[in-house]
């Protein structure tokens, strides 16, 4: 499979796609969940049989602002709304324990905003510090390469693929949210992070086999090495994807209502970390290269 | 070849010991006892975050005033009979706050009420012009304080719950004045702002003793007291967040999640076994090696189990069978040449080595920059997804290396 041949073709085309992605995250601004807002989310569960628009016209009788409520399983809902100070919510607690009488409480979360926005803070934080102590970790790791290719550039496009992963994901789980009421939350952030260090693990994979071709075959075009080592490396990228998804499949489609979105963008992410390994990470090296070598003769 | 005796011998040992560890009654290695911590998410409980008003603080520092306000806290909450609570001093953004963590809670409000009140027992007195006027005599100069029943009472009037104040010896001066000042005239006692009592004073009081009259229940009597002997609060606080789990939804995620999980490995193994057949069930073998020694470490550490953290570990196990792949692709390429089948597996390990070493080392500098820089669910899963990693480089290149050394050094003396 000669995919360098036709990198012109999956770069334009990730390219267009990433571009897709960012402007739905701008255009229709990403909904952030109670744990960046504040807010509060209810669980409960009724002995009686009820339906979920019972549930809302009940709340709207003594709560005009906007809530908003979700099936959770028999007679069990989700309710989420902005209330974020104590009385408030004791307020809001006691009116819908008047309303349904026959409700237990399951799960009960109020945030300040303030501890939200922390949290938002150090999310990106972190984001920022790991990419940083990546580029530099790879630019170490790969400093034995010829000095025709620099060791910064493996850093460098390796931490343009993860955002390309991050986006992309974050993108799609974005337009699924929609349909199945996802919200960003902590545990969002701590998918999107899982899929930074899958996204480098794929593809350090690769940027490995190439840094071993260079130097094994000197003989050869940068562009031939990048191209055997993605064919070299692809049954293992592909088989280590299947194993990670279909773990996360299970857990999909058995695990509680509480962990869905996670696993979700887990999976997303990881597919998309598969994919941009091969048609994105070296086409890039493999064109930065070639740029350089053109600078300078 | 007595290396790898060594080495097997080595494996053998720990995944043993590893194991007894895991047995669900944990020995007594280090005399103490080994269990699993769960979460709140996975037992039930609540969690709150309370944040520490330090605009009006009197002669401390922030620092020192939470300090003060967690052991208040632990101690309140020891009173509740919690088992293996959690107080802690936190920063919300650049506020400083207490989180309070209560497995198994049932009664959050009544935990809440005595949780947050600061305690600050004030006396007022009145001034010329009928001005309520604080007086120097605090909280803090009582020495003691109980809960009793008026024993006077008789006859018809209910019982009315009492609380006995004893100052210490600068208190029982301050009282002193306070009454001889005040003969005539009311003296008000006020709980956090509120009043809980005002009597007239009849006469000059020296023996440093006083009571709190017209509590509406003994049990409120009690708990007051009790605040009192404590201490105040140095500085109000505010109950910024709170997150409450029932004991059944958190079973309910333990189930799901551990049959999810065990389906997803069953389903690896098959998959392992029928793509890389002896290879894979030698892969599996270390993988199982891998989760005791995995599981045996969060009890020990220990580490408290929560989703993330069950997510986290499931990640980790991917990231060993990754390493797997990695070399086993490697012995295909290198089965092609012509070499032993020994040289192919030594040399299948040797270069699949960088890989696995600058892929694993990446994700690590993730799962640390994470520890360090996140609280609560974050923390969780950095946490077990870090030592999953650790543990993984192990298992897949020393464990998995060593099974097949001897499995392929038997077949050869078999073929002979």
């Amino acid at each position: 499979m000669n995919i360098i041949a036709k990198k012109n073709f999956w770069l334009i085309f990730s390219a267009s796609t990433l571009a897709i992605s960012v402007a739905l995250i701008i255009i229709f601004r990403l909904q952030f969940g109670m744990d960046f807002t504040g807010g509060t989310l209810l669980e409960i569960k009724t002995q009686n049989n009820i339906q979920i628009t019972q549930v809302r016209e009940g709340i709207d009788k003594f709560y005009s602002k906007e809530t908003i409520v979700q099936d959770s399983g028999v007679n069990q809902f989700i309710i989420r709304n902005k209330i974020n100070s104590e009385s408030d919510y004791n307020a809001f607690q006691s009116n819908l324990q008047k309303a349904f009488p026959n409700i237990s409480i399951l799960r009960h979360e109020s945030i300040g905003s303030t501890v939200g926005s922390d949290l938002a803070k150090k999310a990106i934080e972190a984001i920022i510090i790991a990419s940083i102590l990546i580029v530099v970790y790879i630019a170490y790791a790969f400093r034995q390469v010829p000095r025709t290719v620099s060791a910064w550039s493996f850093g460098t496009v390796a931490i343009v693929t993860l955002l390309h992963d991050l986006a992309s994901s974050i993108a799609i789980f974005f337009i699924v949210g929609k349909i199945f009421g996802y919200e960003i939350d902590s545990s969002t952030v701590v998918a999107a992070l899982t899929i930074l260090g899958f996204s480098t693990h794929d593809t350090i994979v690769v940027f490995d086999r190439i840094r071993e071709n260079v130097i094994k075959n000197p003989q050869k075009s940068f562009a031939e090495n990048a191209n055997s080592s993605i064919n070299q490396t692809i049954a293992r990228s592909l088989n280590t994807s299947l194993t990670a998804i279909l773990v996360l499949v299970a857990m999909l489609v058995l695990g509680g209502s509480t962990i869905k979105p996670f696993i979700f963008l887990l999976a997303t992410g990881i597919a998309i970390g598969t994919y941009s390994s091969i048609f994105v990470a070296s086409p890039l090296l493999v064109t930065w290269f070639e740029r350089q070598n053109k600078k300078n003769g | 070849m007595r290396n790898n005796i060594i080495s097997i011998i080595l494996i053998l040992v720990l995944t043993v010991f590893s194991l007894s560890v895991i047995y669900p009654k944990g020995p007594d290695y280090f005399s103490r006892e080994i269990k699993t911590h769960l979460g709140l998410d996975l037992q039930g409980g609540v969690q709150l975050i309370y944040q520490i008003d330090t605009s009006n603080l009197r002669n401390i520092t922030p620092q020192k005033a939470q300090q003060q306000t967690v052991d208040l806290i632990t101690r309140r909450v020891d009173n509740l009979g919690v088992s293996e609570p959690k107080v802690q001093g936190t920063k919300i953004g650049s506020d400083y706050g207490v989180l309070v963590e209560m497995p198994g809670i049932e009664d959050i409000e009544g935990a809440k009420t005595l949780i947050g009140k600061t305690a600050q027992l004030k006396f007022y007195e009145l001034s010329g012009e009928g001005k309520e006027t604080p007086t120097d005599l605090t909280g803090s100069d009582v020495k003691s304080a109980a809960a009793g029943t008026d024993e006077s009472a008789t006859g018809f009037q209910s019982v009315s719950p009492i609380i006995y104040l004893e100052f210490t010896k600068d208190g029982t001066n301050k009282f002193a004045e306070i009454t001889k000042r005040n003969v005539g005239k009311p003296l008000i006692t006020k709980l956090d702002d509120q009043t809980i009592n005002q009597a007239t004073v009849q006469t000059q009081i020296d023996g440093g003793k006083a009571q709190i009259e017209g509590i509406s229940s003994l049990k409120e009597a009690k708990e007051t007291a009790q605040l009192i002997n404590e201490g105040a609060l140095p500085a109000p606080v505010k109950l910024v967040s709170q997150n409450y789990i029932g004991a059944s939804l958190g079973r309910d995620a333990i189930e799901k999640s551990l049959i999810a999980g065990l389906i997803g490995l069953l389903l690896v193994a098959i998959f392992m076994i029928l793509y890389y057949r002896g290879l894979g069930l030698a892969a599996i073998f270390a993988l199982l090696i891998y989760a005791s020694i995995a599981g045996a470490l969060f009890k020990l550490i220990p580490v408290t189990l929560t989703l993330s953290g069950i997510a986290g570990f499931i990640f980790s196990i991917g990231i060993a069978v990754d390493a797997n792949i990695l070399v086993f692709e490697r012995f295909k390429e290198e089965r092609q040449k012509d070499i032993p089948i020994t040289q192919a597996l030594e040399n299948s390990f040797s270069r699949a080595w960088p890989s696995i070493r600058d892929s694993n080392i990446s994700s690590l500098i993730t799962a640390t920059v994470l520890f360090y820089l996140s609280t609560g669910t974050v923390k969780g899963f950095a946490l077990t997804l870090g030592i999953g990693i650790v543990v993984s480089m192990f298992t897949a290149i020393f464990v998995t290396r060593n099974i097949l050394r001897l499995v392929i050094k038997n077949k050869k003396l078999a073929q002979q």
